[in-house]
This record gives C-alpha cells, sequence and structure tokens, in this order.
C-alpha cells in the first residue's frame, strides 16, 4: 500500500489517505479484501496490476482531460499507460462536467466590467486571480480623475512557494495542481493550502479562478472566497491568446467608459468689462469612451509668446477649478493668433494633448500658476477697428518715413490678427487743399474702408505722397471726418475703435479766426469730428508727428493725440501698437489658454 | 507823381504830382497793380492808361500778375518812372448871373507819374539784407536813386502814404521808413530859403493796407469799425473814411515791436489836418470762392502762403478802396488849383 512519506497509507489510484473505509472514498479504489489464503499467484498479481494500472490511468486520464484536449500533452504523466479512445472519451466528457459553468473570456470581460463600474473610493476593489502560475492580488482604486486604477502591491504568489510539496518539474507540479495528485499527501497539500493562501481582510473580493477544474486553483478559490463578506467567485477557461488576467483588467480598465467628466480650465475675458475668470470648459462627459477626441479653440493674447500651461481636471463632484491635483503640462503657445488645443482620451485617468505639440509636465505647483491669472486685461483682446490716417503731403523723405512707420506697425499687427474678425484695418492718406477756385472743393483723402491688415498694408503701398502746397495746415480735419464714418458703427458692433494720426501740420479751421490757417473748404470742424471719435465712437487716438511740434502746433496735436501724442523719431511700431492698445506690452500674461467665447 | 487837370478840353496841363510812400514790402507795387482792376470794378466812370509803353505794360503785367496768374508783383528793385493818364468824372459850381450857382459836370484828367521806388530807398537808415546800420545815402549807393526819391516825394502835392499792419506787427518798422523820409521831405521843402510854414504842404492820403489779412479784419470787427455798403453787391466789410482815422490810430498803438504809435503824431505835426485823409485798403480785397455770391464770415482769406513763403491769390480779387484815395486827390489838388 503507497505511503506518503513513508508514514501514511493512500490510495493507490488518488492518493488519498486511507481511512478505515474499503474503498476509497474519492476514487472508489478497493482498499480493503477479505483475507484469502494461499499464494497469490502470478495471474492474480498480474490482474491486479492491469486493475491499478487501469483505475489510474482513467484516474491521470480525466485531468490530463481537463488540462488539455490533446491526450497526447500529459499523456507522460498518466500513469497506467495511453488511454485507450474511449478512456479519452470518458475523461473528456468528465472533464466536461467538471469544467461546466466556466465562463468564457467574453463573459469574463463583461464581469470585470461590472466590477470594475462597481469601484468606489472606499474599501479597495480586491481582484485575486488564481492560475497554474498561482495567486495573484490586484487592488482596484480610483484615481484623482475617478477612474479605476489597477494596483499590484505584490508579485504573483507563485505555487512551488506555496506548495513546496508539488513537483519541481513543471508539467508535474501543474498535473498536481489539476488534480492528478499520485502519491502525495492529500491532507498536507490542504493544510498546506489553507495556511499559504493570502489573507485579504473586509474589502470586497472578485476571485477569478482559471482554468476551471484545477482542484488546487478550486480549493484555493473556495479558500479566499470564504475569507471576506462580499465576494464573487468566477471560474473561466483559459483566455484563447493565453493573456493574463491582468492585462485583461489593464484592458478592461483602459477601455472603461468615463465614470466623470473631464474639463480643461481656461481663462475667460469680458469684452466689455475687461474682467477675467477661470472656468473649466468641458472636454469629456461621463460615459464617454477612449478613442475620443475634443478641441477648444482658444487665443493668444496678442504679444504673448510665453508657455501655456493646460490643466485637464475632474469636473463635479465638488471637484473645482481649484483642484489641487489636476493633470498639468506646458507647451509653448502656439505663434497663431488662435490655436486649438486638442486632448484625446486614451482611457480613464489617460489623457493625451495632441495640440499643441511638445507638451511637458509642467513643473510649478498648479495653484501657483492659477494665482497668477490677472483678474482684469487693461487692454482686452479685441476685435479691433484701426484706422491709420496719413499726411502724404511732405517732402519725399517725411512722406516715405510716415508710410514706412504705419507699414512696420501693419506687418506688425498682420502677425498678431490676420483674421478680419479680430481687426481691421483702413489706410487714409491726404494730400493739401489747393486753394484756389478749380480745385478748393476737391476731394483730397484717398483710402479704402476697413479691410483685413493684408489689405490695408496694400492699400498703404497705393498711397503715394505729394508735395506742400499749403505750409500752414493740412487736411487733417478731412481724415477725421473720414474717420468718424468709418468707424461709426464700431463701438455698437463691440468692436474697439482705434485712430493712428501721423503728420505734422494741424487742421484747417472750419472758419476764419486771426490767426488760424485758411479754413477748410468743406467746413468741416476737427474738433467736432475729433469729439464724435473719442466720446461717441470710444475711439482711442494716438498721434506721431515727425518731430516736436512749435508751442502753437503742440496744443492741437495734444488734442488729436488724446490717448497719446508721440514723435516719429523717438517710437516705433511696437510701441504704437503698445500706445493703441492692440498689443500690449505690459498686459499681465494669462497662464492659462484664453478661451475663445461661444 | 501825377499831374493833373480839371480843363474840359484839356488845352493845357498843370502837373501835379502824387507819390506812394511805404516801407518795403508795404504793398506798394501791389496797391498800383490793382489799381487797373479797381478802376474796372468802380461804378464811377474811370478810365486809366499808360502815357508811354513802359507804364501800359507794368500795369498789364501786373494786372494779369493779380488776376490770371494770381501772384503778387515783386518787390520793385529799381527806380522806374511810370505815368498814367487818369479820367475822373466829377461835378463843380459854377458862377451864373444874379449871384446864383450851378453845377456842371467836368472831367477831371491827370496824369500819375509814379516813382515806384523800393521801399528800402524811404528808410531813415539803410537795412541792406535786413540789417541796419548803414546811413541810407551812403556812398556806395547811386546817389540818383534816394535823392530822386525823395526830390520826388518832396515835390508831390499829394502822396498815398501806406501803412502796412501786418508788415507792423512782425517787423515794427513803420515809423522808421516813415520818419526818416519825412524829415528829408521837410527839409527839402524849408531849407532852402522859403518861407516856412508850420505844415508840409501835400495831400496826403493815409492808406491802410491789408484789410483782407485776417488779423486786421478781426480788429476791424471786434472795434467796431466794421461796416457794410448796402450798394456792394458782394456786401465786403469795410472801414468808414470817417473812423479810418481811429482805426488807423488804433493799429498804430497795438504794434509791440515798434513805435507806430509815434506815426499819427508826426502826420498831425508835419500835414495840415483838411489835407489829410484815411482810408482801409485792401488792394486784393476778400475771397469769395466756392459757390458764394457773397462775402462769408466764416471764410474769406484771400492771400494764401506757400511753402516757399510766397503767397499766392485765392480768388477773383475785389480791391478795396484803392481809387478812392486817388479820387479824394485828384478832388483835392483840383479845387488847389481852381483856388
Amino acid at each position: 500500500m503507497p505511503e506518503t512519506g513513508g508514514t501514511r497509507p493512500v490510495c493507490p489510484v488518488c492518493g488519498l489517505p486511507i481511512t478505515e473505509q474499503q474503498g476509497c472514498t474519492e476514487c472508489s479504489w478497493t482498499l480493503r479484501t477479505p483475507r484469502r489464503s494461499g499464494v497469490v499467484s502470478a495471474e492474480q498479481r498480474q490482474e491486479f496490476d492491469e486493475r491499478l494500472d487501469g483505475a489510474r490511468r482513467r484516474l491521470d486520464a480525466s485531468v490530463a482531460a481537463i488540462m488539455s484536449p490533446d491526450p497526447q500533452r500529459f499523456a507522460s504523466l498518466i500513469r497506467g499507460g495511453q488511454p485507450t479512445a474511449a478512456e479519452w472519451k470518458a475523461a473528456r466528457q468528465a472533464a466536461e462536467r467538471a469544467t461546466a459553468g466556466a465562463v468564457t473570456d467574453e463573459r469574463l470581460r463583461a464581469i470585470l466590467a461590472e466590477v470594475l463600474s462597481d469601484v468606489t473610493a472606499e474599501p479597495d476593489m480586491v481582484i485575486v486571480e488564481i492560475d497554474d502560475h498561482g495567486i495573484t492580488i490586484a487592488r482596484v482604486r480610483l484615481d484623482g480623475f475617478g477612474s479605476p486604477l489597477l494596483h499590484r502591491p505584490e508579485p504573483t504568489l507563485a505555487w512551488q512557494h506555496m506548495l513546496p510539496l508539488l513537483a519541481k518539474h513543471a508539467d508535474e507540479r501543474r498535473f498536481q495542481l489539476a488534480g492528478g495528485f499520485g502519491s502525495a499527501d492529500r491532507d498536507e497539500l490542504w493544510t498546506t493550502l489553507s495556511k499559504a493562501v493570502p489573507k485579504i481582510g473586509d474589502d470586497r473580493v472578485t476571485v477569478i479562478c482559471r482554468p476551471p477544474g484545477w482542484q488546487v486553483l478550486d480549493r484555493a478559490a473556495e479558500l479566499i472566497s470564504r475569507q471576506a463578506a462580499a465576494s464573487r467567485l468566477v471560474r473561466a477557461v483559459p483566455a484563447a491568446d493565453s493573456s493574463s488576467l491582468a492585462a485583461l483588467i489593464d484592458g478592461e480598465v483602459a477601455t472603461a467608459p468615463l465614470r466623470r467628466g473631464y474639463g480643461l480650465m481656461v481663462a475667460v475675458a469680458d469684452p466689455v468689462t475687461k474682467e477675467v475668470h477661470t472656468q473649466v470648459r468641458p472636454l469629456f462627459a461621463p460615459g464617454d469612451r477612449p478613442g475620443r477626441e475634443v478641441s477648444v479653440a482658444a487665443r493668444r493674447v496678442p504679444g504673448d509668446r510665453g508657455d501655456v500651461t493646460l490643466a485637464i481636471l475632474v469636473d463635479g463632484n465638488g471637484a473645482t477649478q481649484r483642484q489641487e491635483q489636476p493633470m498639468v503640462v506646458a507647451a509653448a503657445i502656439p505663434q497663431e493668433p488662435d490655436y486649438r488645443i486638442s486632448v484625446a482620451l486614451d482611457g480613464p485617468g489617460r489623457i493625451r494633448i495632441t495640440e499643441p505639440a511638445g507638451t511637458r509636465p509642467q513643473e510649478r505647483p498648479w495653484l501657483e500658476i492659477l494665482a497668477e491669472v490677472p483678474h482684469q486685461l487693461d487692454a482686452l483682446i479685441g476685435p479691433f477697428d484701426l484706422v491709420c490716417a496719413i499726411d502724404l503731403a511732405g517732402t519725399k523723405a517725411e512722406v516715405r518715413e510716415r508710410r514706412g512707420l504705419v507699414g512696420e506697425l501693419l506687418t506688425l499687427l498682420e502677425g498678431e490678427y490676420p483674421q478680419a474678425e479680430m481687426l481691421r484695418v483702413s489706410v487714409l492718406g491726404c494730400t493739401d487743399h489747393v486753394f484756389s477756385p478749380r480745385s478748393d472743393r476737391t476731394n483730397v483723402v484717398r483710402g479704402a474702408p476697413l479691410a483685413p491688415v493684408g489689405e490695408a498694408r496694400a492699400m498703404l503701398t497705393g498711397l503715394t505722397g505729394a508735395d506742400v502746397v499749403y505750409p500752414d495746415a493740412a487736411p487733417i480735419e478731412d481724415l477725421l471726418h473720414k474717420t468718424a464714418g468709418l468707424l461709426s458703427d464700431s463701438h455698437r458692433q463691440g468692436r474697439q475703435a482705434r485712430l493712428l494720426l501721423v503728420g505734422q501740420r494741424t487742421p484747417h479751421p472750419r472758419a476764419q479766426g486771426p490767426n488760424t490757417p485758411i479754413p477748410c473748404p468743406f467746413r468741416y470742424d476737427w474738433r467736432a469730428a475729433l469729439r464724435t471719435l473719442t466720446d461717441s465712437c470710444a475711439v482711442a487716438c494716438v498721434a506721431v508727428t515727425d518731430k516736436a511740434p512749435s508751442r502753437d502746433q503742440a496744443r492741437v496735436w495734444r488734442e488729436l493725440g488724446k490717448t497719446m501724442l508721440c514723435h516719429r523719431d523717438a517710437t516705433d511700431a511696437r510701441q504704437l501698437s503698445d500706445y493703441l492698445g492692440i498689443l500690449p506690452a505690459n498686459s499681465p500674461r494669462i497662464p492659462i489658454p484664453l478661451a475663445i467665447s461661444n | 507823381m501825377a499831374t493833373i487837370s480839371n480843363a474840359v478840353p484839356p488845352t493845357a496841363r498843370t502837373l501835379k504830382r502824387i507819390g506812394v510812400w511805404g516801407a518795403p514790402e508795404s504793398g506798394k507795387t501791389t496797391f498800383l497793380a490793382a489799381l487797373n482792376v479797381a478802376v474796372a470794378r468802380s461804378s464811377t466812370d474811370l478810365l486809366i492808361y499808360g502815357t508811354d509803353d513802359e507804364a501800359t505794360e507794368f500795369l498789364a503785367e501786373n494786372t494779369a500778375m493779380l488776376t490770371s496768374q494770381r501772384r503778387f508783383p515783386a518787390a520793385t528793385e529799381t527806380n522806374r518812372p511810370l505815368s498814367w493818364t487818369m479820367h475822373i468824372p466829377s461835378q463843380r459850381p459854377v458862377a451864373k448871373r444874379f449871384g446864383r450857382q450851378a453845377i456842371e459836370p467836368v472831367n477831371l484828367q491827370f496824369n500819375i507819374d509814379l516813382l515806384d521806388a523800393p521801399g528800402r530807398h524811404m528808410a531813415s537808415v539803410r537795412l541792406a539784407g535786413g540789417r541796419a546800420g548803414e546811413e541810407l545815402f551812403g556812398d556806395d549807393d547811386p546817389a540818383s536813386e534816394p535823392e530822386e526819391v525823395i526830390e520826388h516825394l518832396a515835390g508831390c502835392d499829394g502822396i498815398v502814404f501806406l501803412f502796412d499792419p501786418i508788415r507792423e506787427q512782425t517787423e515794427g518798422d513803420a515809423y522808421e521808413y516813415f520818419q526818416g523820409t519825412l524829415l528829408r521831405m521837410a527839409q527839402r521843402r524849408f531849407g532852402q530859403g522859403g518861407a516856412p510854414t508850420a505844415k508840409l504842404p501835400q495831400h496826403l492820403a493815409v492808406c491802410v493796407t491789408k484789410l483782407d489779412a485776417p488779423a486786421v479784419y478781426r480788429r476791424a470787427k471786434l472795434g467796431g469799425y466794421r461796416t457794410f455798403d448796402e450798394n456792394d453787391p458782394y456786401l465786403f466789410p469795410r472801414v468808414h473814411d470817417d473812423s479810418a482815422a481811429h482805426f488807423f490810430a488804433e493799429l498804430c498803438r497795438a504794434s509791440d515791436l515798434g513805435n507806430a504809435d509815434l506815426v499819427p503824431k508826426a502826420i498831425s505835426h508835419y500835414f495840415r489836418p483838411e489835407r489829410v485823409k484815411y482810408f482801409i485798403t485792401s488792394a486784393i480785397g476778400f475771397y469769395v470762392g466756392g459757390g458764394a455770391s457773397r462775402f462769408r464770415e466764416h471764410d474769406y482769406q484771400n492771400a494764401v502762403r506757400e511753402s516757399d513763403g510766397s503767397y499766392h491769390i485765392r480768388g477773383p480779387i475785389h480791391p478795396i478802396n484803392v481809387v478812392e484815395p486817388l479820387l479824394w486827390l485828384a478832388k483835392c489838388l483840383a479845387m488847389d488849383q481852381r483856388a
């Protein structure tokens, strides 16, 4: 009679320790028969051996059939020789019965999805995977984005370590795990197993046991399931692609729908009050699945060349804009005035910024960045209507420099405002009134309506200069009159109106005075036109003179350049854009995206 | 200088001389050039023509300069004796039988012999290149010219004295030019052994020029001197002759740079009051254009400064009080001749 370790007799077929029973309680092998007299004949011994081999072969075949449908796969481990076709067929039928109820791979994915959707903040959800390698414990908890996060604090507990009495050889050990214990001490095996299985605690437990029907695995699964108050035991067939359960869970986590919405922190500016506030612009809604990509339209504050910080926050559930740990990256702000921020959802908690390119982790604390968002932008972001009015009369050098300054300004602005909806420009030029009966009432202003900056630049090149014919005044009043017409609707349309006046001579008066130049032939009143511009049309007026004007001229130019009066030698296009408030030099930066209003 | 006759038909002429006197750029040449236009625009049946080709050429050229080219005549650089004949229809009282008197028409015909002298010859000191210091009649100056000019003025029976209030505002040299010439005229009149009288015998038409200049017009307006002639189709503003003397005195007092306030006193000291009359004039007049048919208060300046500092005339010229001083002088001289 076989013995385990030479101490306890066991069933020669299944290895179950022998009790007082006549037959094995597990495999029904007859363990005791009445004594009979006489010597065991060779025929009797042969008959016994054949019967024992058959019993063993059938038992082992049933184990091998659970492990593999291929009769040859574990044939070497089957005692008693190669099973007959009938025996193998019976073994396979028995294996099917033993594994009945095991879930398929597809069903297992669904179960895992249910499990993951049931994860709450507390307590952790524990998923125990029991397979032919050992026992692996994974904890699933919610990350900062409210997404399931798979956490494996310890490596897999391997069978050879938990059950050292098992065979060293992998196939033999696996055969034993499936139930081919041979002569191994079954009691010791179970005792060792019960001590070796990990303690899960009070967490909710889902036990995944696969392959099904393997006796050691099933027993371990039972042991672990019994530990937890809320447990779920799932027996599953092995994956067709042999993927591990961890990979399966990762896949489910990665493809699970969002439990909470994600948003991008942006700044929004009020075009009237110029106040700036922050808000979370929704990106993804609960239920969105990975693979979705969304964009947010943003605007670079003109002149801003710094970095922009992109912070993805979880929406709702009190995770407000002050969320301390959003996903924060930084990127160089695009050169385009308007740009898009495109975000791809790779999975819960996994966001990929596809635009702008070149993101990098933001090393500065998020709250510090958030604190830098200004409460107000003094010079806001348009849209603007700009009229550049130039006195085209003068020496060639004077006119060239006036046009050059305006040209530089338009080139600068074109880079910042290529679209007409943000900046429209008109370039006007005037030549002198000719005081003669035939020419008195000739229009002296040339120019074009408000248009995109590029068209205005083209218009500028077509404005040629002329000689001064009346040195005491220039038709500035005609320019103002024309400008008032161009900008009359800007304020009503929510556009900020600007006037840049470039010249040196002062305007003709409306009426003759004792020491005034000849009045405007059209009787335009430059002060009235200026009042219309500054008061009714809310136009900011910047004036540039060739040089420091005389005392009398300065008094007039100070009125004309109500917002700023400067001399050409002491300014440049960048400063002018600042004076005009179109590209403010000292405007506080907005470190997060400035969203375009919906 | 002018020669004048009131004979009908004239059989012999007693020459009477009218001289034009004024500081440089006071508008002497322009005044004379505008005379032809003033004659043409006058409602009186006046007639003027040159007595020789040169005078005719001068009149034609400068009239065209004003009206067609709309330019001011260049300042006179050399002495040019010019002479025109002018006919002025007038009336005179005639004694009838039984002690009665009748008025009969008379055609005053006189020659204007003008020595159109440059203004610098009339200064008390030379102002070559704008600098004072050398005597006017220094050795390097052709002696004949200043002598001729002073001789001319001293021998005049009537004088048109042009006072430019704009120049006085900027240069302040009216008295300087006035008093030097006046002293030399007095020297020639009283210093040759003749019986001195208290006053110079000439009739003096004091003409304040450039009424069209905004500064002058505004002062006339604010001072209450401005009047309008209802018979003037253009309704040009004027200063009535009755208040012209006061306006002249006010302009002289207003000079901040020079001593023009001394000019009225000098006139009263050297000339008999009844032989002095004041006229507020404008050679080119006020601008009327832009479709307007009469004077417009808000836009009347007719002289337009150009980038090189010169001026051009904006529209048609309407001389104001240009012919009137000569009419007055002619009448005065005719009365003298009859007496």
